[in-house]
This record gives structure tokens, C-alpha cells and sequence, in this order.
């Protein structure tokens, strides 16, 4: 380990979990506690983790011994970890991760749908943003005026075009190399060549299973799961079967209200236990008699039986 | 052989529509762009409403039936306002074209290029992955893909009552993240999928591509209208169009913000030209003003299944 690792609190870990969900975390030692062991969350978006910000952690100080990425989930997971870095938190550290940060090209990711992110540290409004915005909100307010500005001042007719010039540039080359990722990860197959290949392959692979061998078009399904992704992706590749999942809170439903010839596609939950020797599914709700149908990686489909 | 049947309900759209707008105009009224631009989200609105009227009626939710009625709704759209507009004197002429030489020229063609360029790659973009970003997949294509694949407008309800409905011997009943969510942006994308029988949502991306595209196209047609410039219109129908928020939305298709923006922005540069919003001195309280309508109406779970737009 080496030493003076503790002066180093930015933690980029270069890991992937295989599960888009699993929660991820880093885990070290201090020679003054060899028996405690601490940890922080990695937060991770479908296989692009953030940086680890322990600056303002106390429990990373003293002499650090030990250190290890830690996966949470259910036996058969697995993590690529391709390295992990740390860095000192000098203000010179932090511009060049900012300035790495908004001249990389990435890949997207699940929250560049949404413009700003309250409180997240690299979706926060950034100053290339604000000064884009500020510029066109300049252009706007001028575009009133703009037929009586070109009729009577040709000069200033074309005015503050190259500063729009160079944002739109570095945007579409970020464009061009996004559709790049997004081709290398997709391929160019047909739409379950698309499915087979997106980070939710088990479960689309489950799915498709479990409706091959389906003929009544009224076949209920529930969808049991703690991660709102793995139980909203059963769900969506279950359609056009009858699905019952709650998207928002996850909630259960009663044991009473399952029928014998139903299905539960059950994806990662501490809430629910599978007692193989009653063949018994257990939850808080209740408890019904179940034979499984199938399973790949952690994702199981259990028929309802009498 | 698929290629052609996705592409049906573009063509649909785009001709239809814009055939439509530029008939119910008089010459002069609606520029060619501004026809391709609101001719294409009219074409798109009356696939989807097709759609709802074929599936009411009982024709199912299918392509061919929402076709005929989509291209009725276009003739009488034309027709209606092509007659109302006969005895309608207010509304205000394009401005005299100024002639764009040297630089101004290039700057025009500059920007309907990269425009061009950059509605391509979120094409290219927003076809090669499924269904993306969240809301996509969890409210507006769980309706859409029960709708396509069963053919029938299949209602959607909480968890709670799925568990009462469910239970029953009555129609077949689904759940999703937001049930009373309308129906428009669902069949949008299902008017997307043509006559195919396969549910792609990564075809549903071209839809958000084109639009975007539209939204470019009716917006030079109106400010070259309003200040016969060319390379003012193209440039600031470029800047929207290169918006990231905007442009983002496109790729990772099947939100509804995308469609809604374009539709509200259409609708409010038609205000304008003719006359119909207050005093520019006045736009800062009147869109201050707008914002708790907006808001309440965007609280779409509250709004019940009978409205057929969201907000």
C-alpha cells in the first residue's frame, strides 16, 4: 500500500459492475483501527462510476493499511476493476479534473436526459453552460429587433456568429463521439440483437423466456425486485403480459392476492427469501408454494403452484 | 421490405401535413419551410389521433385504418381553414426579402448545412439503441408497446387497482410509473412503428429526429417571414435546433418534453406573426404569468385519461 495515501482523497475507481444496479462501494484499513474497516460509496451509473470525493471524510486519515473495492449483491456478480487512482486535493487537482471533465467525450448516460442535477457534482450547472446560455439568451433578446437591426445597420448583421460557432463545435464532435460508444455497445443488429447487447441482458434474455412459452394472453405476472431499473426492465420486456410491479416504491403485494398459475419474476431483493426446501417463496406480505422456471444471473421466474 | 414500412408513417406525415398546411394558406401566408415544419407535427398529431379514433371505434389500434383517417383529418384540416381564412384580411404579410450577398450568403448556407448535419447524426443516434432514458421506458413506452402489440387501447391503472381489476373476470388491465399519464406521445410512437408487426422501440427515434428537424425548418419559414433575412433566420433556427437539452432529447428519444416543446414553440411563433401575444414590453410578465398554469398542468397524473395532450 502506498504510503501517504490518505493525502490523496480523490478515489477515481475505473470499475464496472456487470449488475447496472449493484450498489459499489471502496473499503479501507487504518494502521491505528487494523480491525475496523471503513467504507464509502462509489456512485455508478450504467458502467460509468464518479469521482470519490473523501476530502471532507475523517475516517480517511492516519496511515491507510488496506484498501479494497467492495460489490454489493447476490452470488455471481462480478466487477471489472481496471484501476484505481488517487489524487491530492490541490486546487490544481481539481480545475484539471473539471477541465478533463468538460473536454471529455463520453458515452450517455441516465441522467443526461436532464438539463441540471440539484446537487450533483458533475451535473451541476458548469460555467460552458451558463456562458452558452448567456450568449443565447443575448441573441434572443436582440431577435425582436433583429429585422430593423440588419435593415438599417448592414455592419452588425452578422455579429457574434463565431462565439456560437465554437460551443456548437465541441458539441458535435461530443455528438459524434457519443454515437460512436453508443454503436460500439449496440452494434447495428436487428431490435433483439440491440436488447441482447444492453446492460440489461439477463433479464430481457429471462423475459423472452418466459413469454416464448406463454399462450394464455391473460398470464399474470408480478415482478419482485428492490431496484427500480431490474424491476421496471422485467416489466417492460414481460409486455404485453399482464405485469403487476409498483415502478416508484417497490411495494409487494399481498400473498392473497396471487393465484395459483401465476407468475413472480423475481429480481435482486433482501425483501424476499426462497426457501428451497418448502419450495416456498417468503416475503412480509405473505408466503405462496412456487416452482421455478428459470433463472440467469440472480433473476429468477417461479410459477405459483397449488 | 421493413425499411418501407417505417418509413410509411414519416411519409404519411410529412406529405400529408404539409400538403395540408400549405393548402389551407393562401401564397404568401406559409413559406414551403414553414409548411414542411408544421405540416409534419400536424401529420404526426393526426397519425397519433387516427390511431385513438381507429382503436375507439374498433378497428384497432393499426396502421392502415389511422392512415385513412389521418389523411381525412388532413382535407378537412385544409379545407376548414382554407375557407376561414378567405374572409380573414388580418393577418400581416411577410416583410420584403433582403438580398444576401458575400458573407451573409455563405453564413445561410453555413447554417442549413450543419442544421442538416446535426438532425442526421441525432437520426443516426436516436435509432441505434432502444428505448433509453427512463420515462421513455417506464410511462410512455409501456402504453405504447401494450397498444401496439395487442392492437387495442388497453387501459392503465395504479398497482392498487390492477390488484382489484385483475382479480376479475373483466377486461385485461396494465400498470406502469405513471398510469393516467394521456395518450398522445404513446401513439405517436406507435404510429411510428408503421405497419410493422414487431415492437422496435429503436424506430420510435427517428420520430424525435424529424421533429427536431421540423421544429428548424417552421422556425427559418417564420423569422424569414419576419425579418426576410435569410442567414438571421437560418442562424437562429440553427441555435435552437443545436440546443444540448434539445438536441439530447432527440438521441435518446421517447420523452414527451421533445414533441410538447416543439408544439408549444409552433404554436407560440403562429402567435406572434399574427399579432396575438401582448406588447414585447409586456412578454416578461405575460410569460411570468404563464409559469402556475404551466406548472399545474404538467401535473399530468391528476389531469385523468380523458385529455387526449399532455401539457
Amino acid at each position: 500500500m502506498p504510503s501517504g495515501l490518505a493525502d490523496r482523497p480523490l478515489i477515481r475507481c475505473d470499475c464496472v459492475p456487470r449488475r447496472p444496479d449493484a450498489p459499489l462501494g471502496i473499503l479501507w484499513r487504518r494502521a491505528d483501527h487494523p480491525d475496523k474497516t471503513f467504507n464509502a460509496p462509489i456512485e455508478h451509473e450504467l458502467g460509468e462510476t464518479q469521482l470519490l470525493d473523501l476530502s471532507q471524510n475523517h475516517d480517511w486519515s492516519g496511515e491507510i493499511v488496506g484498501l479494497a473495492v467492495a460489490l454489493g449483491g447476490n452470488p455471481g456478480d462480478v466487477v471489472l476493476i481496471r484501476g484505481v487512482t488517487a489524487q491530492t486535493d490541490t486546487v490544481g487537482t481539481r480545475l484539471a479534473t473539471e477541465i478533463a471533465n468538460w473536454a471529455g467525450f463520453r458515452k450517455w448516460d441516465g441522467q443526461s436526459i436532464n438539463l441540471a442535477i440539484v446537487g450533483a457534482r458533475d451535473r451541476a450547472l458548469s460555467p460552458v453552460l451558463l456562458v452558452a446560455v448567456g450568449d443565447r439568451l443575448g441573441f434572443a433578446g436582440v431577435l425582436p429587433d433583429a429585422s430593423a437591426t440588419i435593415r438599417n445597420h448592414p455592419r452588425d448583421r452578422h455579429r457574434g456568429h463565431d462565439r456560437v460557432g465554437w460551443f456548437d463545435a465541441r458539441w458535435q464532435l461530443d455528438l459524434l463521439a457519443k454515437y460512436r460508444a453508443t454503436i460500439e455497445e449496440f452494434g447495428d443488429g436487428p431490435i433483439e440483437e440491440l436488447w441482447r447487447r444492453g446492460p440489461d441482458a439477463d433479464i430481457y434474455a429471462l423475459a423472452t423466456s418466459v413469454k416464448r412459452g406463454i399462450r394464455d394472453p391473460k398470464q399474470r405476472v408480478f415482478v419482485f425486485g428492490d431496484e427500480p431499473y431490474s424491476r421496471g426492465r422485467a416489466a417492460y420486456h414481460l409486455l404485453p403480459l399482464l405485469v403487476h410491479y409498483d415502478a416508484v416504491s417497490g411495494a409487494m403485494p399481498s400473498a392473497q392476492l396471487i393465484r395459483t398459475g401465476d407468475l413472480i419474476f423475481l429480481t435482486w431483493s433482501r425483501q424476499v427469501r426462497y426457501d428451497k426446501d418448502a419450495q416456498q417463496l417468503i416475503w412480509n406480505g405473505g408466503a405462496v408454494r412456487v416452482k421455478p422456471l428459470g433463472y440467469i444471473h440472480g433473476n429468477v421466474v417461479f410459477k405459483v403452484v397449488a | 421490405m421493413r425499411t418501407i414500412e417505417l418509413l410509411l408513417p414519416q411519409v404519411f406525415a410529412l406529405v400529408g401535413g404539409t400538403l395540408a398546411v400549405r393548402l389551407a394558406f393562401p401564397a404568401g401566408r406559409a413559406s414551403w419551410l414553414c409548411a414542411l415544419g408544421y405540416g409534419y407535427v400536424v401529420g404526426q398529431i393526426f397519425g397519433a389521433v387516427g390511431l385513438y379514433i381507429s382503436g375507439t371505434i374498433g378497428f384497432g389500434v393499426r396502421f392502415l385504418p389511422a392512415a385513412g383517417i389521418q389523411v381525412a383529418l388532413c382535407v378537412l384540416l385544409a379545407a376548414v381553414l382554407r375557407g376561414w381564412l378567405r374572409r380573414d384580411s388580418s393577418v400581416s404579410q411577410a416583410v420584403p426579402a433582403l438580398r444576401a450577398q458575400g458573407v451573409g450568403r455563405w453564413l445561410a448556407i453555413a447554417f442549413a448545412a450543419v442544421m442538416l448535419l446535426r438532425v442526421a447524426v441525432l437520426g443516426l443516434e436516436a435509432t441505434a439503441q432502444p428505448l433509453y432514458p427512463w420515462d421513455a421506458w417506464q410511462q410512455w413506452g409501456t402504453k405504447a408497446r401494450v397498444w401496439f402489440e395487442t392492437g387495442e387501447l388497453k387501459r392503465f391503472v395504479s398497482p392498487e387497482e390492477w390488484l382489484q381489476i385483475s382479480s376479475g373476470t373483466g377486461d385485461a388491465v396494465y400498470t406502469d410509473a405513471n398510469p393516467r399519464y394521456p395518450p398522445l406521445v404513446p401513439l405517436i410512437q406507435v404510429w411510428s412503428l408503421g405497419p410493422t408487426r414487431t415492437w422496435d422501440d429503436s424506430a420510435i427515434g427517428l420520430t424525435w429526429a424529424i421533429l427536431l428537424g421540423a421544429l428548424g425548418a417552421a422556425m427559418t419559414g417564420q423569422l424569414f417571414r419576419t425579418s426576410g433575412y435569410w442567414p438571421l433566420a437560418f442562424g437562429a433556427a440553427y441555435m435552437a435546433v443545436s440546443l444540448p437539452i434539445l438536441d439530447t432529447h432527440a438521441a435518446l428519444a421517447g420523452y414527451g418534453d421533445l414533441p410538447l416543446s416543439v408544439m408549444f414553440c409552433l404554436a407560440f411563433m403562429a402567435a406572434a406573426v399574427v399579432g396575438a401575444l401582448p406588447a414585447q414590453r409586456e412578454m416578461p410578465q405575460w410569460l411570468f404569468s404563464c409559469w402556475p398554469s404551466c406548472r399545474s398542468s404538467s401535473d399530468r397524473g391528476s389531469s385523468g385519461r380523458s385529455r387526449f395532450f399532455p401539457s
